[in-house]
């Protein structure tokens, strides 16, 4: 494969896939900003070992996987907890805000970011990159067992969560 | 609300979200990074050629180490080579230019400040290694991306204590620009461009910028 070619792929990897990839990792780590340096950060890995990355049965779970790495580094680096929203800041914005600020429903975002880590991360490629349980496990490095059980407690929480809020918007 | 509901809720409450980085960066941003790996490769060879002997420009022709610690520094008891224990005596610097022009240069010590500035314009970078505040450059204000495109540090001071690998890619350095490096003013702790607050103890400081090639400031 010619470098124009390599090139050429990457670049439609990354229109294709970029935006999954951020939000997966958004959900993951629940600071915008911070998801987009990770993100693109792993994007730019990626295209630096294209010719591997490219052979890899899903590229952009390498992508998220990449990303999240960097995180725990970047964490270890400083020594000090990484900086999470306040899910309750983020709960009083208006919903419109979210809307149109930052593209972000800030109610949900705000019970995503209540669940431990490990859910977060399969609701987000479960749900988000729409990986099978199987490829999910290979890439948290757990089983697919464990991967349903934090999947149905992850649903569980967000569901009681949220629930009373839209009872109560269907109510009002 | 079921299960699919929920599902759908979550999916769409992130549907907003978009990468807005061109994917041109993305790939200068890679390339970068193929970079280091070909310095930090360079520099793992070089430290291990350091470490198992005291010959390192015989292991590497395009090594230029500092020179020696004077005879004063050495220990009074010094004995012959041949009698001394197995331990190497590493240079202050080291300054490797590799085949693609790139240049990998290592500090651990800072001793013969002119040396270094003498090697690293022997190979063609217009630099200045001084004390700052030097009153013959002009600093050059770029933005820490942009002088990342020139100059790269490999081992950050505040991870690595006292060892600093820099690699400067000459090839990137705008025209009428030089490399500055500063000798930090002992016991100073100052902040790099976008890269750390503060310097732990014991660690070594560099900050280094872009200044205006003269004659008087980097010599051409």
């Amino acid at each position: 494969m010619s470098v124009g070619t390599q090139r050429l792929d990457f670049a439609e990897f990354y229109l294709r896939s970029k935006d999954e990839c951020l939000r997966t990792v958004l959900i993951s780590v629940g600071d915008r900003d911070l998801a987009q340096d990770l993100v693109a950060e792993a994007f730019a890995r990626a295209c630096a070992s294209w010719r591997t990355v490219s052979q890899h049965p899903a590229p952009t779970g390498w992508v998220v996987r990449t990303a999240l790495n960097m995180n725990i580094s970047r964490w270890r680096r400083h020594r000090r907890e990484v900086p999470v929203p306040d899910p309750s800041r983020i709960a009083d914005r208006p919903a419109s805000d979210g809307a149109q600020g930052s593209g972000i429903d800030p109610r949900i975002m705000a019970a995503l970011l209540r669940l431990p880590a490990r859910q977060r991360q399969v609701v987000a490629l479960r749900l988000v990159l729409d990986m099978d349980t199987a490829r999910t496990a290979e890439l948290l490095g757990i089983t697919p067992n464990t991967v349903m059980a934090h999947m149905a407690r992850a649903l569980a929480a967000l569901r009681s969560d949220l629930m009373p809020e839209r009872h109560q918007e269907s109510s009002a | 609300m079921n299960d699919d509901e929920l599902i759908t809720a979550v999916k769409e409450s992130v549907t907003g979200a978009h990468l807005e980085v061109p994917v041109d960066r993305i790939v200068n941003r890679s390339r970068a990074i193929r970079a280091r790996r070909r310095v930090t490769g360079a520099s793992g060879a070089l430290a291990v050629a350091a470490g198992a002997a005291l010959a390192v420009t015989a292991l590497l022709p395009g090594g230029h180490p500092a020179h020696p610690q004077p005879p004063a520094a050495q220990p009074a008891h010094a004995q012959p080579p041949a009698a001394q224990p197995a331990h190497a005596q590493l240079a202050a610097w080291t300054v490797v230019k590799q085949a693609d022009g790139n240049i990998a240069v290592t500090i651990r010590e800072w001793r013969d400040p002119a040396g270094l500035q003498r090697t690293l314009r022997a190979d063609g970078l217009p630099a200045v290694v001084t004390p700052p505040p030097n009153p013959a450059c002009r600093v050059y204000h770029t933005s820490p991306r942009a002088l990342m495109r020139v100059v790269t540090m490999q081992t950050p001071p505040w991870i690595r204590g006292s060892r600093v690998v820099l690699a400067i890619h000459p090839a990137a350095l705008p025209p009428g620009l030089g490399l500055s490096i500063s000798i930090p003013p002992p016991g100073t702790h100052p902040v790099l461009p976008g890269q750390m607050k503060r310097v732990p103890p014991g660690a070594l400081p560099l900050p280094y910028g872009l200044v205006q090639a003269s004659r008087q400031c980097t010599g051409s």
